[in-house]
């Protein structure tokens, strides 16, 4: 057994041992957990994808005479006003004011969100226009500026829902035309499977029960320093787990926090994708430390041992049905193609393991030279024992005079 | 036409591999960096819209003329 103390006790004189998740598959397969878990302090991991559920909360500082924002664009990409007076919260996926969409479908989607974050973190000037109805404490009605990263006072990522453990791979198995979904363009008849995770590179496949990873969590985000804030939006603990506890589908996620001034446009890329819209490339990396030999069994997960859905994306997906055609490993994922009903189907990643494997090396030599030591989660995220699922909307009509039990007091 | 790909906008996810039928595009099995070769490509631009990153795009003739002549 090893403290978190006693970890960072190391790795502040220098001395911890940190390897790569992949390099700790090895070290298990070689000498065993126990040896491992005597001989290994940290075990680093990585990915770098898509991440749709991400944005960042600015402050501009207050305008001469001062004014209170209530409709904003960056770059023509519209942000969030409905805060404090100069805050604003610019989402990833947001599309920029006329963009025509998939009016010409499929839609090109050139530029959102994300790519404004890209541009703020290279360093680049945005335009930033805002209007407001103006109030006696803020008489201004309008702004129209340029603005750099570092004219900011604030810029917090903070991205309600990424590092998924584990997801869907997806075929279009009925349509008779090409698909354009969030993981690919996916040609009929099973052509082709998209899917996307760093498998056993990835933060929460390496720490399958969330034992090391909670709120607290000091972690690699965007190429800077960040925290795991929460247990992430869709947060789904008790999905089906393999024997060693990997989740066999989309499971646990994490919300996530960072300075963006620390971030560099190598890790937060802005992403068009054809026929479905934009978004933001996320680079994470979590450490993962080796407390005792359960965790070094964890670590030493192999893309061989997890699993994922493969899911019609051409009609089971969209409309919440029908039963996943086949789970496939990791290992055969990444070998080109996979076999689904008898066909040959080539697999293309929308995540980058290239990238993943630079984030697991990079925070491997910010704790070997003592740079980057480990937080203990101040409260756990929901488990598999939680009870907490995740489940699809279910609809109903609204009615002004229904339930009211929401109300505390039963006040109107 | 021709394919033409930007290496410093690649992220090397891959995504175009798979749709590419030629085998112009292919993906390092060890080291996953992405490679393309342009005398396999056939033209015929399914890797291009599944680039996210702009790092696959078309240039035609008259570009490529100027792009040789510098």
């Amino acid at each position: 057994m090893k403290t978190y103390e006693e970890i960072n006790e190391r790795i502040g004189k220098r001395e911890a041992v940190v390897v790569t998740a992949e390099e700790m598959t090895d070290i298990v397969r070689e000498r065993g957990a126990r040896e491992a878990a005597r001989r290994v302090d940290v075990v680093t991991t990585g990915t770098f994808g898509p991440m749709c559920s991400s944005g960042v909360f600015l402050n501009t500082g207050h305008t001469t005479p001062r004014m209170k924002m209530t409709e904003a664009t960056l770059n023509g990409v519209p942000a969030y006003c409905g805060i404090a007076a100069v805050d604003l919260y610019l989402g990833a996926t947001e599309i920029r004011r006329g963009d025509p969409a998939n009016e010409s479908f499929p839609g090109e989607f050139e530029y959102g969100g994300g790519h404004v974050i890209e541009d703020l973190v290279r360093g680049r000037e945005v335009r930033l226009e805002a209007r407001a109805y103006g109030t006696d404490c803020y008489p201004r009605r309008g702004l129209d500026t340029a603005l750099r990263l570092e004219d900011l006072n604030d810029a917090i990522l903070f991205n309600p829902r990424n590092a998924y453990q584990n997801y869907n791979v997806a075929v279009n198995a009925r349509s008779d035309r090409p698909i354009y979904t969030y993981l690919g363009i996916l040609r009929p008849g099973m052509e082709n499977a998209g899917y996307c995770s760093a498998g056993s590179l990835s933060p929460l496949l390496n720490d399958p029960h969330y034992r090391t990873v909670g709120v607290g969590t000091r972690i690699f985000l965007g190429g800077g320093v960040g925290h795991v804030a929460f247990g992430g939006t869709q947060h789904d603990p008790s999905v089906p787990r393999n024997e060693g506890g990997v989740p066999l589908g989309g499971a646990g996620t994490l919300a996530v926090t960072g300075d963006l001034k620390g971030m560099s446009h190598r890790f937060l890329r802005g992403v068009s994708a054809t026929g479905y819209g934009v978004s933001l490339a996320v680079g994470i990396g979590i450490p993962i430390p080796i407390l005792d030999e359960e965790m070094a069994a964890f670590t030493a997960v192999s893309d061989s041992e997890i699993s994922a859905p493969v899911v019609d994306y051409s009609r089971d997906y969209w409309s919440n049905s029908g039963e996943p055609l086949a789970l496939v490993t990791y290992e055969e994922l990444r070998s080109g193609s996979i076999e689904i009903e008898g066909k040959k189907v080539r697999t293309g990643a929308l995540s980058s393991l290239a990238k993943a494997r630079v984030i697991a090396e990079e925070l491997k030599g910010w704790i070997e030279a003592g740079r980057f030591t480990l937080a203990a989660p101040v409260d756990p995220i929901p488990g598999a024992g939680s009870g907490r699922r995740t489940g699809p909307l279910e609809e109903r009509p609204f009615s002004p005079g229904g339930p009211r039990a929401a109300i505390p007091g039963g006040a109107r | 036409m021709r394919v033409s790909w930007n290496e410093i906008n690649c992220v090397e996810c891959g995504a175009c591999v798979a749709q590419c039928p030629t085998g112009a595009l292919e993906i390092d099995g060890a080291t996953w960096a992405v490679r393309f070769e342009k005398a396999r490509c056939a033209g015929c631009e399914r890797c291009v819209p599944a680039c996210s990153y702009g790092a696959l795009g078309v240039i035609e003739q008259r570009e490529e003329l100027l792009e040789k002549c510098g």
